[in-house]
């Protein structure tokens, strides 16, 4: 019974995901924390493998649902690994309990049980880890019953984590805004908002330039916002950003997620501003919870991404309008050029303005015809959702635990995931 | 970025022009009378018909940087009808006017009433403005600048006062001189025009006009300034001529007209006293628009030109010769430039290229279809961006010249250089430090394909080269309409739209292909409507940037394909043919 | 301290003889490993102290290799650590010795196994269509093309330089083809331009750095500058046993830690006809640079059998190795 209200909720989950109903980190990530934690609590489950087997599926059905929701994943790593560890903790203490020690001596100067530990090269030459990965300890079921609330503990934790990381992230912003900078900033996003209004509460004069991050305008509304907050609020199109950037101290942006190699996958047009910052030498800093923190290496630049609905930068009324001239231009264009003239509407406009009236514009310029007639067009309209920021764009990333360096981020990856999660579905990682 | 207005009008009467300043007299004594200012509108001595306004008339308001002026063709030669700016903004251009509406004719059908997406703050605000400029035309005959404002919020009252002046409201100081300076510059001005109230601290030096109703021109510069010159400064202000080469040969005609209408005064030769008379003109059309640097450099051209004339030319003959003279200027740095350019351009565009350009520069769709035409197989990916979406109109035309065509906007920069194998852009002006100022945006464009080694490729004609420097887009800009922002498409646009759909189902196609998918609401970013209420939100709306030398890889020009390092080269060379700047 | 006498003590000329025989088909630290696992095994110390001391004497002559020194070396530091960390969990001799024997026997195989985990690792950087540039010959960027094309099904072309003192070039090339992978050869200096059709760079290393960086075939620098010039990704793969505690600032210091690889006159080539004129005078000298190294900063990523890393994870690694 509990677990058909289960399976309902994850279904419902899906779909709104599927539909794009649910989406950004904060919204997902959450949900997903919470559906993991009623994973736990509603499965019966004999050994921890099972466990883990049973999060790896339900994570890997949330992951299909919406692949390009890379916290999703990281979530349910997040909890793999907090089960991972509990259950080597568990291990440990059998063993010293038992000290008949499993003529395994070895295991005891190393870091034990194969069940969490990745391979490094400290252990490279004491343990065939390769092929015991998911060696699963013969636990008891009471022992079993003894780690379901850590975790649950555990996952619960994860879920505060979710709930403080904005404010966690915007109490280091005094730190790192100091009076009269000038701050560009671009996208929506409640972290880099709560960043920027924190700096404002410390009443340091300072200035911010939002960049409006079409086709999502949303740069519009967090300039409003900021504004509406005291700060000095200044709304710029996209295209003005090379321009000031030649007087901007920090470029400070949110991201849709940062990669194993400290890269980000963040909004596209955000790879051009960083670009900007690197010729200008602007410190370009990324503010990013933990759990956008996705241990996977992009193969190519596309990989997870989207190409949207061109809607917002082309209706659909413009091309419909370039195929009734399609056929207008087909029918005119055995007559020549008069007979196009009434379709095609550049053309005919421009003809119209060099033949009526003395010419102050030369026919040269003026005039021309549409050349190769084959029927058909050849138009399109890519809208991509993403970009990939390329770790050496990068200064700084202010997590909720602190700044880094991209180039640590591979350390905070092991601290947060097990390595043997990574890809833990069939289908996980794309 | 604009030519420096740094010469005081000297007043002299045209006998030519003596019916045309009785009329205006007539009419500044109505409108001053009414407490209202005159519009240049009322100088369209015969009623615009709604009929003058043919469907293709709507087109040179979306032709970006191509040559929008076709249809504007015939501004230097027929002064009477003011029509495209009524229809294009009915109730922004005729609202002042409707005081002495009678003479207006169809226009007085316009409301006076602000338009209606428009704020009722907003609204009060124009009243503000207008009470403003009623109180200054009331003692406009001493016309100095420094003026307190009668509510103190735009105008700071001295120099002394105006650098104290918080970076909220900036001073209206037009040029990048010391306060000084700036009630002298401010003098110099023709126009009354209001200084944009929510300036942006960085850019307070550049000159920033709130868009008007109406533009008003004081009654004792009225009389300097010929019809029809009159008409394109509107046309500027309104931007319904946009584009470099379109604003230059539209200016030049213009000037045609001025010298056809000149008569020598006694005692004076034409070819000192004519720059005099062209003068204030120049002076008016600064004050509507800040000119670019190739108009500058027309307008430098020009007057050596005339400063060239041989003294004791008879003055029929010499205007001739003048009148000859610019249309062969129109032809060679213009025309045929730009026939040379595509030319050249073309030979570079090989099979299978994949090339990006941004915006719509009009040399580059004369590269893209020239190499088209000449059966070279290759893609385009056309990129955009806000306000003015220019390069949809290039988009638009390209499709319907059967190439292969994407369209994206900005933020698919990067995605598209990842299959880029040129960039190809026009460009505003191509300066001796090898920079390249352009529509902005054209910076980041050129930034990311060096990045990731794909060549750009300026075509710029040389008329457009000129002899001065800039490090940055700031120290030197235009500033647009930052109303522009709070809509995602074009106010003008969907004006036309609305026009075109109104027509008879006859212009279905027409009217469908320039629709801008005005959708209501969708169209307006509603967070921002109110901004002006917001005192600590600002918007800016830069026209320009400059794209540094290491970006571009090359400039193609009438004179070869060079690069941009050599641009100080060319116009030494060329320096007889009189390029410079300034 | 490589003095030939204890050469002669440490190693007998039949173990030299294995050593090399290792060399032939092994990398060099596992053929160094296998040689010290063989001494172990014939080892009369009676002490963990005396072992660690034949040990070491004998990794001593075997880093003096004169080719693969830097790759010996690290696998000597590895092997030794291991034997160290062994001897503390163990207070028997015979115990201790007996779980190396056993360790050391499934090493053995470790350099097949880890090959294999770098290939699955990286192949999936290679995508469909690329162009994949790579010089030298690395069996591991062997086994990584061909589990991309074999087992990933991947099509993509290769790009080789002819890696011209050895020749090795030819010698991948014709691998590969037999693969069924399209191969074209180009000339060493032609990597600028062929670079420019390439999507991705392959190299492998003979030692990985402190700080990220590697040491590897001459010729791998100059591609890396380059390929980090054009902003193609660069990849390294290597395996972890490669990974080495030497931190080399400038070229020179590669050529100094390899006492032996005292540049050697080349051999003539082309030019002109007369042997006689083409001897080395003391104004013309010949030289052959054999190794250079190629900075962190030029790497993208390192695919290792410890999974892929940034540059600034092995430093990760070795500390926590060596602390």
């Amino acid at each position: 019974m509990a677990s058909d209200a289960f399976e309902r909720e994850v279904s419902v989950f899906t779909t709104k995901l599927k539909r794009r109903q649910l989406s950004g980190f904060h919204q997902t990530a959450s949900r997903t924390a919470e559906l993991m934690r009623s994973v736990v609590v509603h499965t019966r489950w004999q050994t921890p493998a099972k466990l883990i087997e049973r999060i790896q599926r339900v994570g890997a059905e949330l992951v299909r649902a919406a692949p390009q929701e890379l916290c999703i994943g990281n979530i349910v790593r997040r909890v793999l690994h907090i089960v991972r560890e509990e259950v080597d903790g568990l291990v440990r203490e059998l063993e010293r309990a038992s000290a008949s020690s499993r003529s395994d001596a070895l295991t005891t100067g190393m870091p034990p049980s194969a069940f969490s530990t990745a391979p490094s090269l400290h252990n490279l030459l004491a343990a065939n880890l390769h092929n015991e990965a998911l060696r699963t300890p013969e636990l008891c079921s009471a022992a079993v019953h003894e780690i379901k609330q850590p975790i649950i503990d555990g996952v619960n934790e994860l879920i505060d984590e979710l709930g403080s990381l904005v404010h966690s992230i915007a109490e280091q912003a005094p730190e790192h805004i100091h009076a009269r900078e000038v701050i560009l900033t671009l996208g929506r996003s409640r972290i880099v908002e709560a960043f920027l209004k924190r700096v404002a509460k410390t009443e340091r004069p300072f200035e911010v330039i939002v960049a409006d991050t079409a086709p999502s305008y949303e740069g519009a509304e967090v300039a409003r916002r900021l504004s509406e907050a005291g700060i000095q609020a200044t709304l710029i199109t996209d295209a003005a950003v090379f321009a000031l950037m030649a007087r901007i101290n920090k470029v400070i942006i949110p991201t849709h997620a940062v990669m194993a190699d400290g890269g980000l996958l963040a909004p596209a047009g955000t790879l051009a501003v960083a670009l900007a910052a690197q010729h200008h030498s602007v410190p370009f800093v990324v503010c990013a919870g933990i759990p956008q923190l996705t241990p996977i290496f992009l193969t190519d630049a596309d990989d997870f991404n989207l190409l949207l609905a061109p809607a917002p930068i082309l209706s659909y009324d413009e091309t419909a309008a370039l195929e009734v001239n399609a056929l207008c231009d087909a029918d005119g264009g055995a007559d020549g050029a008069e007979g196009s003239a009434a379709a095609v509407v550049d053309g005919p406009a421009r003809r119209a303005g060099a033949s009526s009236g003395p010419a102050g514009v030369p026919p040269g310029i003026a005039c021309r015809q549409p050349s190769g007639r084959d029927d058909g067009f050849a138009t399109d309209s890519p809208n991509p959702a993403y970009d990939y920021v390329p770790p050496g764009l990068i200064s700084l990333l202010i997590t909720n635990i602190g700044g880094t360096h991209p180039s640590y981020i591979y350390r905070l990856l092991t601290e947060f995931y097990n390595p043997l999660d990574i890809h833990f579905g069939p289908q996980a990682a794309l | 970025m604009e030519l420096s207005p740094v010469e005081t009008p000297v007043g002299s009467v045209d006998s030519a022009q003596v019916d045309f300043q009785k009329v205006e007299r007539d009419l500044d004594a109505q409108s001053r009378a009414s407490g209202e200012q005159r519009t240049f509108l009322k100088h369209a001595h015969s009623p615009p018909s709604p009929s003058a306004l043919p469907g293709g008339a709507c087109s040179p308001a979306l032709r970006g940087a191509g040559l929008g002026a076709r249809d504007e063709g015939s501004v230097g030669a027929v002064p009477a009808p003011m029509r495209l700016p009524v229809q294009a903004r009915p109730s922004d251009v005729i609202s002042g006017a409707a005081g002495s509406a009678g003479s207006a004719g169809a226009s007085a059908d316009a409301p006076d009433a602000p338009p209606a997406k428009k704020a009722l703050t907003k609204a009060e605000r124009r009243e503000l403005q207008e009470r403003q400029r009623a109180a200054k035309a009331a003692t406009a005959g001493a016309a100095s600048g420094g003026k307190p404002a009668p509510f103190g919020s735009k105008q700071a009252s001295t120099g002394a006062n105006a650098s104290a002046s918080s970076a909220s409201e900036p001073p209206p100081v037009p040029k990048q001189h010391d306060t000084t300076d700036a009630a002298k510059l401010r003098k110099q001005r023709l126009l009354e025009r209001t200084d944009v109230q929510k300036a942006v601290a960085l850019f307070a030096h550049l000159p920033q006009y709130e868009r008007e109703k109406s533009i008003s021109l004081p009654a004792q510069h009225a009389c300097q300034i010929h019809p029809v010159v009159a008409r394109l400064g509107l046309q500027y202000a309104e931007g319904v001529i946009q584009g470099a080469n379109a604003r230059c040969v539209a200016m030049l005609n213009a000037f045609k007209a001025v010298i056809r209408d000149y008569h020598t005064p006694p005692a004076k030769t034409l070819n000192r006293d004519l720059e005099s008379r062209l003068r204030p003109q120049i002076q008016y059309l600064v004050d509507c628009r800040p000119v670019g640097i190739n108009m500058g450099n027309s307008i430098t051209w020009l007057k050596a030109t005339i400063a060239k004339l041989p003294a004791h030319m008879p003055e029929a003959e010499a205007k001739e010769a003048l009148c000859a003279e610019i249309d062969s200027f129109i032809a060679e740095r213009i025309t045929l430039a730009s026939a040379a350019i595509s030319a050249l351009g073309a030979s570079k565009v090989a099979n299978g290229d994949v090339i990006v350009t941004y915006g719509c520069a009009h040399v580059v769709e004369e590269i893209l279809l020239s190499a088209h035409s000449r059966g070279v197989s290759f893609r385009v990916i056309v990129l955009d961006a806000r306000p003015h979406w220019e390069g949809r109109a290039l988009w638009r035309r390209l499709v319907a010249a059967h190439l292969h065509v994407s369209y994206a906007g900005m933020h698919a920069l990067s995605y598209a250089m990842r299959s880029a194998t040129k960039v190809l852009m026009g460009a505003h002006a191509c300066l001796s430090n090898g920079a390249v100022v352009s529509r902005a945006g054209s910076a980041i464009v050129a930034l990311c394909a060096s990045r990731e080694n794909v060549p750009v490729l300026i075509a710029c004609e040389t008329y457009k080269f000129a002899e001065r420097v800039m490090l940055d887009s700031i120290c030197a800009n235009e500033l647009g309409d930052p109303d522009d922002l709070v809509t995602v498409r074009p106010v003008r646009a969907a004006a036309q739209t609305g026009a075109a759909a109104a027509t008879s189902g006859a212009a279905l196609a027409a009217g469908g292909a320039l629709a801008e998918s005005v959708d209501g609401g969708a169209n307006v970013l509603a967070c921002l409507t109110d901004w002006r209420d917001v005192s600590t939100l600002r918007l800016l709306n830069l026209t320009y940037d400059v794209t540094p030398c290491e970006l571009v890889t090359m400039v193609i020009s009438e004179v070869g394909m060079t690069p941009p390092t050599s641009v100080p080269v060319i116009i030494r060379e060329y320096r007889q043919d009189t390029i410079s700047a300034r | 301290m490589a003095s030939e006498k204890l050469k002669n003590e440490q190693l007998s000329a039949e173990q030299l003889r294995a050593f090399h025989a290792h060399l032939r088909d092994e990398p060099g630290a596992i053929a160094a490993i296998k040689v010290l696992i063989d001494l172990i095994q014939s080892s009369a110390a009676t002490t963990i102290m005396g072992l660690q001391i034949e040990l070491q004497a004998a990794a001593d002559v075997l880093k003096l290799h004169e080719a693969e020194g830097i790759s010996i070396a690290s696998g000597c530091e590895l092997f030794m650590r291991f034997v160290t960390r062994t001897a503390l969990d163990f207070s028997e001799y015979e115990a201790c010795r007996h779980k190396i024997l056993e360790r050391g026997e499934f090493f053995k195989e470790h350099s097949t196994r880890a090959r294999t985990k770098i290939a699955e690792l990286g192949a999936p950087f290679i995508r469909d269509g690329a162009t994949v540039l790579t010089t030298g010959f690395s069996r591991v960027v062997v086994a990584l093309l061909l589990h991309a094309a074999q087992a990933l099904k991947k099509r993509f072309t290769v790009l080789l330089t002819e890696s011209h003192a050895s020749g090795l070039g030819y010698t991948l090339a014709r691998t590969l083809a037999a693969a069924g992978i399209p191969v074209t050869v180009i000339d060493d200096a032609a990597v600028a331009v062929g670079l420019e059709r390439a999507d991705l760079v392959l190299c492998g290393a003979e030692a990985v750095v402190e700080n990220g960086g590697v040491i590897s075939k001459v010729g791998t620098c100059q591609l890396a500058i380059i390929a980090h010039a054009y902003r193609k990704p660069f990849y390294i793969a290597a395996e972890s046993f490669k990974f080495a505690r030497h931190y080399p600032l400038h070229q020179r210091d590669i050529l100094g830690s390899t006492p032996r690889g005292v540049p050697q006159l080349a051999p003539p080539v082309g030019g002109e006809p007369d042997a006689a004129s083409r001897a080395p005078t003391p104004l013309l000298t010949y030289e052959r640079l054999t190794r250079d190294y190629t900075a962190p900063k030029y790497i993208n990523l390192l695919f290792t059998d410890l999974g892929v890393l940034t540059p600034s994870a092995v430093s990760d690694e070795l500390i926590k190795l060596y602390y």
